[in-house]
């Protein structure tokens, strides 16, 4: 099983959805599924992709 | 040995003020106030306002409880009741205010005394000739001074009293807050003057050393949990931001 995390910047919290769509629909990354997603207290959000 | 006559006066001089130092230390309770129910029933001349109870032995029935018979005798008024209570809300004001600045003032007095004494030995020791004097003296001066460090708790504790009587201040407004919240708006059967009376031996509880320090300790304790958590939530995002964007 692989797991790749990610950042995504607060500043960026609009993008959020479009961001993880062009991760996933990367040919690099086939096989990858949104595993969990979270927001710091800083307004950042972690995000997690994993590989079954 | 040959001991000059100026020497054996700083000698004698330096022995009486540590058997000072030492008499005033063996006392620092004194003058402080004895417990507020105690002070009350054994040096009031008015003992009928002890805090439940009557001990007048001029009366027929000297362990009448002089409040609760006042209280019923008023069919268990509201006004009664209030009364009462903010009589007794008075008394135990008057004796925190008299409390704290006896504190205050108890632990500044023995501070100046110690320091005193302490550099008093030492000059006497530095203007002393014959070199069996000096040892004696700076003996002297040394116990002086850890009779002053034995007091440094005490000091301490004045640096600190300001802080404790901060929250004894906070916890009693609290009290009170409460107290006259339910005295305006609960009649005798929700708030009965017996829950009354509970309420005035927390309120004077509330205002005792022992009490102010438990609570600054508390809420030291709670600060430094916040601290803890703040620092770690702040340690996980600097970790979080190290991670690659997406």
């Amino acid at each position: 099983m692989n797991v790749i995390v990610k950042r995504i910047n607060a500043a960026d919290s609009g993008q959020i959805e479009a961001k993880i769509n062009t991760f996933l629909g990367d040919p690099a990354h086939a096989g990858y599924a949104l595993a969990a997603a979270f927001e710091t207290s800083t307004g950042d959000v972690v995000v997690i992709f994993q590989k079954p | 040995m040959t001991t000059s006559l100026p020497e054996i006066k700083s000698l004698l001089i330096a022995v009486a003020m540590i058997s000072c130092a030492a008499f005033s230390t063996g006392c620092s309770t004194a003058g402080a106030h004895q417990a507020f129910t105690y002070r009350k029933m054994h040096s009031n001349p008015h003992p009928e306002k002890v805090l439940t109870y009557s001990y007048d032995p001029a009366q027929s029935t000297p362990a009448q409880p002089f409040f609760k018979a006042a209280y019923a005798g008023s069919g268990y008024s509201n006004s009664v009741r209030n009364r009462i209570l903010y009589e007794l809300m008075g008394m135990v004001d008057d004796y925190y205010y008299r409390y704290t600045f006896e504190l205050r003032a108890d632990i500044s007095g023995k501070n100046i005394f110690t320091d005193t004494l302490g550099l008093g030995t030492s000059l006497a020791s530095t203007a002393a000739g014959a070199k069996e004097l000096k040892t004696v003296l700076s003996a002297i001066s040394t116990a002086a001074q850890g009779v002053s460090k034995s007091i440094d708790s005490n000091v301490l504790l004045g640096n600190t009293i300001q802080a404790v009587r901060l929250q004894m201040d906070a916890a009693r407004a609290d009290i009170a807050t409460e107290m006259i919240k339910k005295m305006k708006e609960q009649g005798t059967t929700e708030y009965p003057l017996e829950a009354g009376l509970r309420d005035i031996i927390r309120y004077y509880d509330a205002g005792t050393l022992t009490s102010g320090l438990a609570n600054l300790s508390k809420e030291s304790g709670k600060d430094k949990a916040n601290a803890e958590a703040k620092q770690k939530a702040k340690a996980t995002n600097e970790q979080l931001s190290t991670l690659p964007a997406l």
